[in-house]
């Protein structure tokens, strides 16, 4: 079907999804049919290896061997699926706290190698931790409760300056993603959110934030004052900062920003995508 | 086929005494929102089960709930013993919906 002249989108599932996803299915379409190549090429040989040298079944092997189709997925802790599951993140189902997750422990494993022992001083969060906390400032008895007990010993790292950057996405509404870094060293409270720019030059909640952020940032607050208090070692305030991150012109990339917009603040080599 | 016999029993109403929990078994609190879900595991159960039953109970998507222990996000195939819980205290897991964000 001819694709009209000036469409810059396609609905997928009653979901408009920008036009250039197209090349991405085709590409993906692609390494799906050579990886079933490949795949056979591997059963053939498994299954004529006795009618073949072995100095030709080990050349045709190590060759195989070199495409590492089905191997686990570099950064996912639990997947050996191949080239097919990709497919998710050919669509808003990559959108989902998992997905976060996946990104998430992708820079772990890029501090790990490339950071320079700042993964000692860096803890990446999953936003199910941020939910946490939110939950404990909206009932502070359950924040002393046992089961809470790791939100506290982290909040003491924090004031000890053990760890020194508390980073990871944080969920908004059931709707948007958005970028946080609490940086113990200068107790700033970076935000980065990818619809809204904004500036922030005093200590107060920016108005711009106020509408949405509201909760979560009090929640980091509560969390930041109680382990204040509880190492008796009551620190400086922690004011507001801005996380430089992309500015989205569509409805599904703030995600990606928000996980691009960490990496780029831990690797200031990387600079941001555009957008 | 042979039957299986499930060694996880779910219990009701919440507030159900914690000295029902036969022998061998660990208490599990699945705390979802507002609600609460007490089960009876083996240390060696598989939180599988534990997880199915909870998403029937909230009739949510199998897969969609996120469950957690201590901060760490629980897998179906891990087990008490596998995550070394302390059982001399209540065990209570935090579950919570997958999130979804785009816009």
């Amino acid at each position: 079907m001819p694709v009209p002249t000036n469409a810059s989108s396609i609905i997928v599932s009653n979901v408009y999804l920008p036009l250039w996803l197209v090349n991405v299915w085709k590409a993906w379409l692609w390494v799906h049919d050579l990886h079933i190549l490949w795949a056979t090429a591997i059963e053939w040989v498994a299954d004529h290896e006795n009618e073949i040298s072995a100095a030709h079944v080990h050349t045709v092997q190590t060759a195989l061997d070199k495409l590492i189709w089905a191997h686990k997925i570099h950064g996912f802790c639990d997947s050996t699926a191949g080239v097919g599951a990709l497919t998710h993140y050919l669509s808003p189902n990559c959108l989902a706290t998992t997905d976060m997750d996946h990104y998430r422990e992708l820079l772990h494993e890029e501090l790990d190698k490339y950071g320079e022992g700042d993964l000692e001083h860096v803890q990446l969060v999953s936003p199910d931790y941020v939910n946490r906390i939110i939950q404990a400032c909206a009932s502070p008895e359950i924040y002393w409760s046992r089961n809470y007990r790791y939100i506290r010993e982290m909040g003491l790292k924090l004031n000890g300056q053990i760890t020194l950057y508390f980073a990871g996405v944080m969920n908004v509404n059931n709707s948007h993603w958005v970028a946080f870094i609490i940086d113990a060293k200068s107790h700033t409270i970076n935000i980065g959110d990818s619809q809204l720019p904004c500036t922030v030059s005093n200590r107060g909640l920016p108005d711009q934030w106020h509408h949405y952020l509201e909760k979560p940032i009090c929640a980091f607050q509560f969390w930041l004052q109680q382990s204040d208090k509880a190492a008796k070692c009551p620190g400086t305030a922690y004011t507001y900062g801005n996380l430089p991150i992309t500015q989205q012109c569509d409805g599904s990339s703030c995600g990606i920003f928000a996980q691009n917009a960490l990496a780029a603040y831990f690797f200031p080599t990387l600079t941001l995508v555009a957008p | 086929m042979p039957d299986v016999k499930p060694d996880i029993k779910e219990r009701k109403p919440a507030t159900q005494d914690e000295s029902e929990v036969p022998d061998g078994k660990v208490q599990i609190t699945v705390i979802l929102g507002e609600q609460t879900f007490k089960y009876a595991v083996k240390p060696t159960t598989a939180f599988k089960k534990v997880f199915e039953t909870t998403e029937k109970q909230v009739a949510a998507s199998p897969g969609t709930l996120r469950f957690h222990y201590n901060g760490q996000r629980l897998r179906p195939q891990q087990t008490l013993e596998e995550i070394e819980a302390e059982l001399d205290e209540p065990v209570e897991f935090h579950a919570q919906l997958e999130q979804i964000g785009g816009a």
